[in-house]
């Protein structure tokens, strides 16, 4: 298979946070990135650094997928045979690229044939006209998550959204990690909590159905959680109590993140059933009640002035957030018919 | 002695699980049963809902139990103590 980087792999043991599983601290995407940013020599603090990004839970204020070293470049289609000659330019010159299927299509997926869900990432690292290789958090780790798969009209159509990977060494470290990092994440959350009240609530009075339950999963595995995972790595040096609180911050989303995934498994094939995820719903406080210590602890350990005071952007924010994340990753409407 | 209601309730999550077509027993290995990590985190939320339950985070490690009795065992001492 021509081209193909060999340092890329998934390692659990150079990963960061990766102990149990690969939702350890980090999301499938940004497992994708680290193994391109330690393909390129960076070190663990290194790659923290370069992949931290400030917590915004309303999702207008950050741009998506910006980090403090780099970016990424998202090609979207509906169906991925609009762009699969670009995608294969582009591994086959070396460049590892992120891919987000469409799980209808995806080879051996749960969802094949059934529904067209865009929840998951993998690293393709490698193309020869007939296979595709890829590094996939799923994927056996006796087979080193990698999957060769055969190049398919099915597995070509799949292929709808892909992002290269664009980064820079991080420099002037002490500064950027306080104005771009602690001071707008801290700042964010404390207006951002009534927000996540009001889901709670709403959550607890009305029921949560299962896509809009799958989004905010995505949300809190994909964004809460590293946020503050890598947040807390990368301000240990600068305030260990303030890295310390973004920690348990961390874990409890993680906790809530994979309690919503574990439902996702025993909530039958109704989708409009909300009452599978009560069960869950009270680790919701756990997660409010370590934003709210993330926030105290800040504005006593760097000074109530450093903060600055962002517009609010009223409490239903985050409830309407997650239903447009639903239609974009599980509605049935993002692929085209079967032909 | 364990209480048979657990037991039946852990049954009856456990037979909704999707991939889970079997019929669950008590003795049914968990290793059979395809289980991992993540569905202990949403059995053991049910109780800690359902039965005001506090589990210690060795209850979250899957090689803690054997078969599904050993798992509602272990619920049941953290409700009853």
């Amino acid at each position: 298979m021509g081209d193909v980087e060999r340092s890329l792999v998934l390692d659990p043991t150079r990963s960061l946070g990766w102990d149990e599983g690969p939702l350890d601290g980090l999301s499938c995407l940004l497992r994708c990135v680290e193994a391109v940013l330690f393909s390129q020599g960076l070190s663990q603090d290194e790659v923290a650094n370069a992949l931290s990004f400030p917590l915004d839970i309303s999702g207008l204020r950050r741009k998506p997928s910006t980090f403090l070293g780099g970016h990424l470049a998202w090609h979207n289609e509906v169906d991925g045979q609009e762009h699969w000659k670009i995608l294969v330019d582009k591994i086959e010159s070396g460049q590892p690229v992120v891919l987000m299927p469409d799980r209808f299509y995806w080879p051996g997926d749960e969802f094949e044939g059934r529904r067209h869900f865009l929840d998951h990432m993998v690293l393709a690292i490698g193309h020869d006209g007939t296979e595709l290789e890829v590094l996939d958090t799923d994927a056996p780790a006796s087979d080193g998550f990698r999957r060769r798969l055969q190049v398919t009209d099915e597995l070509i159509r799949s292929a709808c959204r892909f992002a290269t990977v664009h980064f820079e060494p991080v420099a002037d470290r002490q500064n950027l990690l306080l104005d771009q990092l602690a001071i707008p994440s801290v700042s964010w959350i404390s207006v951002d909590l009534p927000s996540l009240h009001f889901f709670s609530d709403r959550w607890l009075a009305s029921g949560l159905e299962g896509p809009m339950a799958r989004a905010f999963h995505v949300l809190i595995l994909g964004e809460i959680q590293p946020s503050l995972f890598l947040s807390s790595i990368a301000l240990r040096p600068l305030n260990p109590r303030v890295a310390s609180a973004m920690g348990t911050a961390a874990v409890s989303a993680r906790k809530l993140g994979l309690a919503l995934l574990a439902t996702h498994r025993y909530s039958g094939l109704d989708p409009e059933d909300s009452t599978p995820y009560n069960a869950v719903q009270p680790l919701m406080k756990y997660l409010i009640d370590s934003l709210q210590d993330v926030v105290r602890i800040s504005k006593s350990e760097l000074g109530e002035n450093s903060f600055i005071a962002p517009t609010g952007e009223g409490p239903s924010r985050l409830w309407y957030r997650v239903g447009a994340m639903r239609d974009w990753c599980f509605d049935d409407f993002v692929a085209p018919p079967r032909w | 002695m364990q209480d048979e209601k657990i037991l039946d309730q852990v049954i009856k999550v456990l037979q909704t699980r999707d991939s889970v077509t079997e019929i669950v027993l008590s003795d049914t290995r968990i290793s059979d049963l395809g289980l991992d990590s993540i569905d202990l985190v949403y059995l053991l939320a049910v109780f800690e809902r359902s039965e005001n339950a506090e589990f210690e985070d060795r209850d979250f490690d899957l090689k803690e139990y054997v078969s599904v009795s050993d798992l509602a065992t272990r619920i049941d001492t953290r409700i009853h103590g």
